[in-house]
């Protein structure tokens, strides 16, 4: 689909406005979904503290430039960008008199902040009731936790999923990835779009409150549930599955090459050893039933490794897929990106920034056929639409916008 | 704030949205529960006897199997409604007609092949059923070569998102020949159906604001590639392919502690400062030897993990953050369903079940003000058959020989 057909269409949301304070990820990816389904999305930010993502190594040269990276490209697509300076009072009432004009506004600031810049849920709903606000926070609005110092990979450990992820029997390794963040975010946006429902039924907007741990304990839900219901605790389990086997991970022809299989039932173990042309291994007595293999999946695992290892990834995924017998390479950036499938289906768009010319930016990981998401324009110059913006929504003329600017109010 | 229980009567959201479910283990079913914890009436359908596979996966309690006492589907149905019809069966196809005309949304985890001969595909939906949301949530998408395929969860976990990077850093340096590593927890699954809630509430909203219904395609695979940005931003704008080898090599990770593990993550100058004071200032932990990770990170992290080994987590957590740098103690999941936090912010929701009997549930992420979340039990198998099948006009005695028959 061309860039014009995809930006063609109105989103479900187009109409409505968001006032994003959201920054890095967590805060960052709500906003760009709503604008991807056709919300006007304001992205509120500050030279006087740049929102991290706009930080780093540029690529085109060696000065320090918040409009080269890539990251923020992808996850502030859609928006627009206006620059306040939160520290200075004007900007505080330009906030105000914006939250007049908008009907859902995101935050992730430490819990406290919006209240104390005396803009938080009580105060912006006495501006506007049909506000919907969402704060996302690693641990909630209240509670022991509030103030806990935590990036979403400690966000992990803390919510027992990084307990859980080690080779059988050893120390957990934990995942190290900022999976809160996105769980987090998807989370918030579901919640949003059902809260504007309500407030188009009610006229009354509500407050929503984002717990990042949470987002994360919620996919450990059987987990949990073993601790209750058998007092024992989950622990690494390497990629064994309890009622699964073969499963995992087997090492194929070239370097760190491997390839994912999962057989659950006995109609797809036949289909592995047609797919492999029965070596005389698989007859033996110890793999003879779905039990029995479970019991000997170690050794099951060097028999099928030595038929793995001969291949390539793709071949095995072919032959296996062909009996219809799970497998599929685990996949790197460059086969996710150069892989067939994803070319088919449309993986990224390529964008124009003005700083970095045409760049892939990823297409929401989802399709409706009739209100398509949508990647809307390239993301925001930092401070790009004050003119647009406090000129069209609040009426302030241009010469009083680059007073704001000078005085570093709209900075 | 409370959760809604069934006996309290606040307004929710989706409250009257009637949704149809085919599914099983994980993804879809997770999908389902997210909408019915916003209040929309879900019936989900399942094989006749045995039930959603994820009824026979446990945990049990006393490690005893039951159909109706398994802690996953206890978990990922809550709130929804069982009938059980034999989609093999042309009369269970039929029936499965009738419903979708019946309910506003219909998700299903089949592929193209499989929702077309049970006659749901998507051309035929698009015609005859035209105010219906169908989504299809499957591990490859509904279109592309390898939509027909196969996947269970560690398939799609290290064919989408940063599963092949796993193990990195040192603990790759600790046994570089193992096989890249799986999240515990089916997080890819849980990933997906997340994933294909968001993109399904979109569709409402515009049904709700009086557009046709449509078709969602959910890959998840692709939902998994949200997580796995970084590397192909890297990949894109630095020409750097990552992989478990070259991955950001850092001072810090996992070390062991007295009674289990804490993460030790800095990722701030300042922050490696304050873990050098928190060290004790020793020679092996100088501001010089943290800015040269890559040379000295192996021995950085072999004397501290000596140095945090016999110490308890709670105190590295603890004193680690009032020296200001990010220690987390790697809690278990019995720690974390004991944790004083969660308890005061009412996360667990102690929920009753007639063959389970009562246990708490983690609830949904997030609080809403006005809507507050639901959580109901899940359903006992076929629990609603004689109530759905009504519904559709069916009598008691065309129900009683269905019964008879298998059809459901």
């Amino acid at each position: 689909m061309s860039q014009e057909d995809r930006t063609a269409k109105a989103g479900p949301l187009t109409g409505y406005r968001v006032l994003d304070f959201g920054w890095v990820l967590a805060g960052a990816l709500p906003g760009m979904v709503l604008a991807d389904m056709g919300a006007e999305v304001l992205k509120v930010e500050t030279r006087q503290r740049m929102d991290y993502m706009r930080l780093g190594r540029p690529i085109i040269g060696d000065e320090p430039d918040p409009e080269q990276h890539p990251l923020f490209h992808n996850v502030n697509r859609g928006k627009l960008s206006i620059a306040l300076n939160t520290t200075k009072p004007e900007a505080i009432e330009l906030i105000k008199g914006l939250v007049a004009h908008c009907d859902v506004v995101i935050e992730n600031f430490s819990p406290g902040v919006m209240d104390r810049l005396g803009i938080g849920y009580e105060v912006l709903s006495g501006i506007r009731r049909e506000i919907v606000m969402a704060s996302i926070s690693s641990n909630g609005q209240t509670g022991p936790l509030r103030d806990l110092r935590a990036y979403a990979p400690s966000i992990g450990a803390l919510a027992g999923l990084d307990s859980t992820m080690g080779y059988e029997g050893e120390r957990p390794l934990g995942l190290k990835h900022a999976y809160a963040d996105i769980a987090g975010a998807l989370h918030t946006v579901f919640a949003i779009v059902s809260a504007l429902h309500q407030k188009k039924q009610t006229g009354r907007g509500q407050y929503i409150d984002v717990s990042m741990l949470r987002a994360t304990v919620a996919t450990m839900g059987a987990g949990l549930m073993e601790y209750e219901m058998t007092g024992r605790v989950m622990a690494p389990k390497g990629n064994y599955d309890p009622v699964m086997a073969p499963y995992g991970n087997y090492p194929c022809q070239g370097d760190d090459a491997w390839v994912s299989i999962a057989v659950r039932t006995e109609e797809e173990w036949q289909g592995l050893k047609k797919a492999m042309d029965s070596p005389s291994w698989c007859e033996e007595e110890q793999y003879a039933s779905r039990y029995s293999r479970l019991r000997n999946r170690r050794n099951l695992d060097e028999n099928l490794s030595t038929w793995t290892r001969e291949r390539t990834a793709g071949e095995i995924t072919e032959l296996l897929q062909s009996q219809g017998v799970a497998a599929i390479p685990v996949m790197g950036a460059e086969d996710r990106l150069f892989d067939p499938h994803f070319q088919e289906r449309g993986l990224y768009s390529d964008i124009d920034h003005p700083s970095l010319g045409a760049e892939p930016i990823y297409n929401i990981m989802w399709n409706l056929d009739r209100t398509p998401p949508s990647i809307r324009r390239h993301a925001p110059l930092l401070g790009e639409h004050n003119q647009q913006i406090f000129g069209g929504l609040l009426g302030i003329d241009k010469e009083e916008i680059s007073q704001l600017e000078e005085q570093e109010v709209l900075w | 704030m409370a959760m809604n229980t069934s006996e309290n009567t606040s307004p929710t959201v989706m409250g009257g949205l009637k949704v149809l479910e085919i599914s099983s283990m994980v993804s879809a079913p997770f999908c389902g529960k997210l909408l019915a914890s916003l209040g929309a009436d879900v019936i989900k359908i399942e094989p006749p006897k045995t039930g959603d596979p994820s009824r026979r996966r446990g945990p049990f309690p006393g490690d005893v199997p039951h159909l109706e006492r398994s802690g996953m589907f206890l978990y990922l149905n809550t709130g929804k409604q069982s009938i059980t019809l034999d989609l093999d069966d042309q009369q269970g196809r039929e029936i499965l007609w009738e419903l979708t005309g019946k309910v506003d949304v219909l998700i299903h985890d089949l592929p193209p092949s499989r929702a077309s001969e049970l006659r749901i595909g998507q051309e035929r939906l698009a015609e005859a059923r035209r105010d219906l949301i169908a989504a299809a949530i499957t591990p490859y998408g509904s279109t592309g070569p390898y939509s027909e395929y196969v996947a269970n969860d560690v398939n799609i976990f290290h064919a989408g998102g940063e599963g092949n990077l796993l193990p990195n850093g040192l603990a790759l340096d600790v046994f570089p020949d193992r096989a890249p590593l799986a999240a515990g927890s089916m997080m890819g699954s849980y990933q997906g159906g997340l994933s294909a809630a968001v993109g399904l509430c979109g569709a409402i909203f515009a049904k709700w604001g009086g557009s046709p219904g449509q078709f969602i395609d959910c890959s998840t695979q692709e939902a998994e590639l949200t997580i796995g940005y970084m590397p192909l931003q890297r990949l894109e704008s630095e020409g750097v392919e990552e992989d478990r080898f070259t991955r950001f090599f850092r001072v810090g990770g996992v070390m062991p502690a007295k009674d289990g593990h804490v993460e030790v993550l800095t990722l701030e100058p300042r922050q490696w400062e304050n873990l050098g004071h928190f060290l004790g200032d020793p020679n092996w932990a100088s501001p010089e030897k943290f800015q040269d990770p890559t040379t000295y990170g192996a021995e950085i992290n072999r004397n501290m993990r000596e140095w945090t080994a016999d110490k308890t987590k709670d105190w590295l957590y603890h004193e680690g953050q009032a020296a200001g740098v990010p220690v987390a103690p790697f809690y278990t999941p019995g720690e974390v369903f004991e944790s004083p936090h969660q308890r005061e912010r009412g996360f667990f929701v102690s929920v009753d079940h007639p063959e389970a009997g009562t246990y708490d549930y983690a609830g949904p992420p997030y609080r809403m003000s006005e809507t507050p979340p639901v959580l109901d039990r899940a359903p006992l198998l076929g629990e609603h058959n004689l109530e759905v099948l009504e519904s559709l006009g069916y009598t008691t005695e065309e129900i009683v020989s269905l019964a008879r028959s298998g059809v459901i």
